[in-house]
């Protein structure tokens, strides 16, 4: 869309509306009461169809001036505050555009005060007039008559116009001719003014997505670290946000990561965690090698400067992948997860104050062997996210997810928890931001040799039942009998999708370990402090641990579920083989918390 | 586990197959064999389980592969009145919007009427 020929096809329109309203006021020498209003409607029309308020306003007074025979005319509009008028367009042998008097000076004061028309005879002898003006233009008023812009009981400001020409005075049909209008151009202001206050927002929701444009190019890009052991993503809620992370590798070999949290949203935000990635990555790249002494530096530069309340939350910390170590420091940001073998969590708490808020303050360095376990570092935007249950997501939750997103190839496990948050909707109230490190080969999760099995072992916990029965498909109906039984005790578990899950297990141990053949199948189950756990064991010849995979759900095809129908209704399953040889095992575990398995 | 087979709107509408009780495992290759005879005369099916307790993987897949042979035929598949038991798996399947799903014979013949008119 070319903004010049739009430009031209207003300019054409406006002229002609020029052009009608002027012939319109030739035609009305004598005007009946009747060919008046015609006129009037006319003039309102003219506002009613305006592009240009300011074009509009102009030839509107141009015309009325002359149809009135004043010399001059103008039209003053009161300031936001409502302090100040300003004369916003004129005509007449002075250009006072711009000029602008205190909100109750002189008669354009007394009109928009009292918002009722003001005519005067005789303007030098009267105290109200504000005669600087003529002082100051030159120009010497003699009669006079304003009339106030009124739009939905607020005054806009008012329509003046000066010496009737020929030594004639205003009179009370001028009067009544001025106030017919006066409604018309009001709003015509009034809408100009929303125009105005519109476009002024689109100007800085472009500035604020040029800003968001510049932030993510700070974050690493997606394809510059596939062969990094860390992968990470930010969803902002506004349009910039005040999360950010980094990672790259240094020539040394070592691997840098941050995540970081900056109070507040918006611009501000926006602008101190540019200036912050920026110094830790320099840094960073510059050989500084301790987590530590990088915090501290930071640290200091931002006391220096920051304005009161301002503060960062950040993580800092380099991985040693050729040793699978990770050092890291907290400055006052969310403890990261270590996410170990089986499910289990560890909360990594040692930290210092959020940087920029203490001077000289220390932060402790944290040591980590990685081995195969992964490090799940986040901002509060993510615990914090709510469901559609309206229910913070909290630790327990973000646990949850990560347990059943473990399988996920690193690069794009960020992006399959955050969607499983539920973010990006318009009700995320925060920016989230999620960073994970693992060793190259540790989201390959292998039976751990610790969690090795012997048949017969029962599974952890208070045993609650276990029972044998033979590996054939008229079983299965026994096994949810049974299963519903024991899970009759746990009203707080929805007992279908558990018996879901095990009743997929069995079938496979029957469908694919025995192929057939027989056997038998053992069914123990436990509660075990805060989670039930499932044990299924069975006699059958080895199976390929590699073999069983979730399937891709985009592919619609029968068969193959069984596995995804585990993964996603229990919150850990580990299968294995028996010590010794003697079969396979599958354990398996959901948290007896409050909130509910379902399908969904 | 029952089958049932019948012709709820004539020779001439989509035959109708009710399946009760749990489908798992044990029952799939009877629901199976049922659905494929069905689908292989060249006839729409309607696979009503508002009487289904519990599926799983296995009653699943026979409904997957009804749906492709169908299809293959040319002819409707379609579910009726899935009860909540079927419908939660279908969900967790992310088959739901794979399937079309019907909650009464009449809603099914409305759609089969304005999709089609005289096609079949």
């Amino acid at each position: 869309m070319s903004m010049g020929s739009d430009r031209e096809t207003i300019r054409t329109g406006q002229a002609a509306a020029s052009e009608r309203v002027r012939q319109a006021l030739a035609r009305k020498d004598a005007l009946g009461f009747r060919e008046q209003m015609a006129l009037l409607a006319e003039l309102s029309g003219l506002f009613s169809h305006s592009l240009d308020i300011d074009d509009t306003l102009r030839a509107v007074i141009v015309q009325l001036a002359g149809y009135m025979s004043a010399e001059a005319a103008s039209v003053f509009i009161l300031s936001e505050d409502g302090g100040t008028l300003s004369c916003r367009e004129c005509t007449g042998p002075v250009d006072i555009r711009g000029l602008t008097l205190p909100a109750d000076a002189g008669i354009v004061g007394k009109t928009v005060q009292s918002r009722t028309a003001q005519m005067l005879r005789d303007a030098q002898a009267s105290p109200q007039f504000a005669s600087q003006v003529d002082h100051s233009s030159g120009f010497t008023t003699h009669s006079l008559l304003c009339v106030p812009l009124v739009h939905q009981d607020k005054c806009l400001g008012a329509i003046e116009l000066l010496n009737k020409r020929g030594g004639d005075l205003f009179d009370e049909s001028d009067q009544r001719f001025c106030l017919a209008l006066a409604p018309a151009a009001a709003l015509a202001i009034h809408n100009a003014a929303v125009a105005d206050a519109l476009l002024a927002q689109e100007r800085i929701r472009r500035e604020l997505a040029l800003a968001r444009e510049i932030q993510l190019g700070l974050l690493p890009q997606e394809d510059s670290g596939t062969d990094l052991p860390v992968a990470g993503l930010n969803v902002p809620a506004l349009e910039v946000s005040g999360d950010f992370y980094d990672f790259f590798r240094r020539r040394d070999g070592l691997v840098y990561f941050d995540i970081a949290d900056v109070s507040g949203k918006g611009a501000n935000a926006a602008l101190l965690m540019a200036q912050v990635s920026s110094l830790l990555h320099h840094l960073a790249k510059k050989g500084v090698a301790d987590p530590g002494l990088l915090l501290r530096e930071v640290n200091e530069a931002l006391c220096q400067q920051l304005s009161r309340g301002m503060f960062i939350t950040l993580i800092s910390g380099f991985v040693d992948v050729a040793r699978a170590e990770i050092r890291f420091a907290n400055a006052g940001h969310q403890p990261p997860l270590l996410h170990v073998q089986r499910g289990q969590f560890r909360t990594l708490r040692d930290a210092g104050p959020p940087l920029g808020v203490v001077p000289e303050a220390l932060f402790p360095v944290t040591t980590l062997d990685l081995g195969t376990d992964s490090l799940y570092l986040v901002t509060d935007g993510i615990t914090e996210a709510r469901a559609g249950s309206g229910q913070a997501l909290g630790s327990a939750g973000l646990q949850r997810l990560i347990r059943r997103c473990a399988d996920v190839p690193l690069h794009d496990r960020p992006e399959r928890i955050i969607s499983a948050v539920g973010a990006g909707g318009a009700d995320q109230r925060d920016d989230i931001t999620l960073l994970v490190i693992e060793m190259p080969g540790g989201d390959v999760r292998a039976p751990a040799p610790a969690a090795q099995r012997s048949l017969g072992q029962p599974p952890p916990g208070r045993l609650l039942v276990r029972f044998q029965v033979p590996a054939r498909a008229q079983s299965l109906a026994l096994i949810r009998t049974l299963l519903r039984q024991v899970l009759s005790q746990y009203p707080s578990q929805l007992p279908n999708p558990l018996v879901l899950a095990v009743g997929e297990a069995c079938a496979n141990i029957i469908e694919h370990a025995y192929s057939g053949t027989g056997g038998d199948i053992t069914l123990g189950i436990a509660d075990n402090s805060g989670e039930l756990v499932f044990l299924l064991e069975d006699t059958a010849p080895l199976v390929d641990l590699a073999s069983i995979v979730s399937r891709d759900l985009q592919e619609i095809k029968p068969g193959g579920l069984g596995v995804h129908f585990i993964r996603k209704i229990m919150d850990d399953c580990q299968w294995g083989h028996l010590q010794s040889g003697a079969g396979n095992y599958l354990l398996m575990s959901k948290s007896l918390s409050v909130e509910q398995t379902t399908m969904e | 586990m029952a089958i049932e087979l019948s012709e709820p709107s004539g020779q001439h509408g989509p035959a109708m197959l009710t399946l009760g009780g749990e489908v798992d495992l044990a029952a799939a290759p009877e629901v199976r064999t049922a659905i494929l005879k069905q689908v292989g005369t060249g006839r729409s099916l309607l696979v009503q389980l508002s009487a289904v307790s519990y599926m799983d993987s296995s009653g699943v897949a026979c409904l997957v592969e009804g749906m492709q042979a169908a299809r293959k035929n040319g002819c409707d598949f379609a579910l009726l009145e899935p009860s909540e038991a079927a419908l939660e798996v279908l969900q967790l399947a992310r088959l739901d919007q794979v399937f079309q799903l019907f909650t009464t014979l009449e809603e099914y013949q409305a759609q089969a009427a304005s999709s089609d008119p005289g096609a079949d």
